[in-house]
């Protein structure tokens, strides 16, 4: 059976953002940023606030430094993904419904851990249920039974 | 998330592919006249060039949308008060 084009594409944007990592790792410099780290560096934090560690600043309240290193591998993955099309021979992974569902898989995994580390299993399934309390305890099972049932539907749908 | 990132790739990938064709088609019988020659000679080259200027920037907003989406999702995670 032959291997798919996406899987391969796929091991292809891994291994070249590998690769430039591995490449920019070992020109670090403090006194001397070349320019690939100034990139690098403006993809984390830049002055527009849309860096990755300035989302997850401006969203996560408690550790949001200790989530780079996910959210900063989806995206990289995923922007390298989106732009290998435009090299001639080569296509994008993310063309092939697979790869964007696994990302979206596990995103969906990793917020629903990072919840349960936060609150612990009762206290972060408690949580989808908003706030009954201030409307009356009677509406926590209907509260409950609506948030959870959208809770999955964003790893399809925004 | 996968249905949009999925399908905007799909959709940019293939308005470029089509124009790339598309123009390369009408170029082979369309070179009678001079200047029509022209800019049947330059439109193959601008038009795909214009979608696969389009498509690099599609694949940005769609890498950033898919930032943003799981900075939420965790943020609404682990935020304290519901």
């Amino acid at each position: 059976m032959p291997i798919a084009e996406h899987v391969v594409m796929g091991v292809v944007a891994l291994i070249i953002g590998t690769l430039l990592a591995l490449l920019l790792r070992s020109r670090l410099s403090v006194e001397k940023p070349g320019a690939a780290q100034q990139v690098a560096e403006l993809l984390l934090t830049n002055p527009l606030g849309f860096g990755i560690k300035d989302l997850l600043e401006e969203n996560v309240h408690h550790g949001a430094l200790k989530l780079i290193p996910f959210v900063g591998s989806i995206s990289v993955f995923v922007l390298l993904s989106n732009l290998l099309s435009v090299i001639p021979v080569f296509a994008a992974p993310t063309a092939d419904k697979s790869v964007p569902l696994a990302c979206a898989i596990l995103t969906f995994l990793y917020f629903n851990w990072q919840g349960v580390r936060h609150h612990g299993v009762g206290h972060y399934l408690l949580t989808f249920a908003g706030s009954p309390r201030q409307l009356g305890d009677w509406l926590l099972p209907f509260c409950f039974f609506l948030s959870n049932s959208s809770a999955p539907r964003r790893a399809f749908f925004p | 998330m996968t249905v949009r990132l999925w399908a905007n790739i799909v959709a940019s990938d293939l308005l470029y592919t089509i124009s790339s064709a598309y123009f390369d088609g009408h170029r082979r019988g369309l070179v009678k006249s001079p200047v029509f020659g022209v800019v049947i000679a330059v439109l193959p080259a601008t038009i795909p060039i214009a979608f696969i200027g389009l498509h690099i920037f599609v694949g940005i907003i769609q890498a950033y949308i898919f930032t943003v989406l799981p900075s939420v999702y965790l943020g609404m995670a682990t935020a304290d008060e519901h």
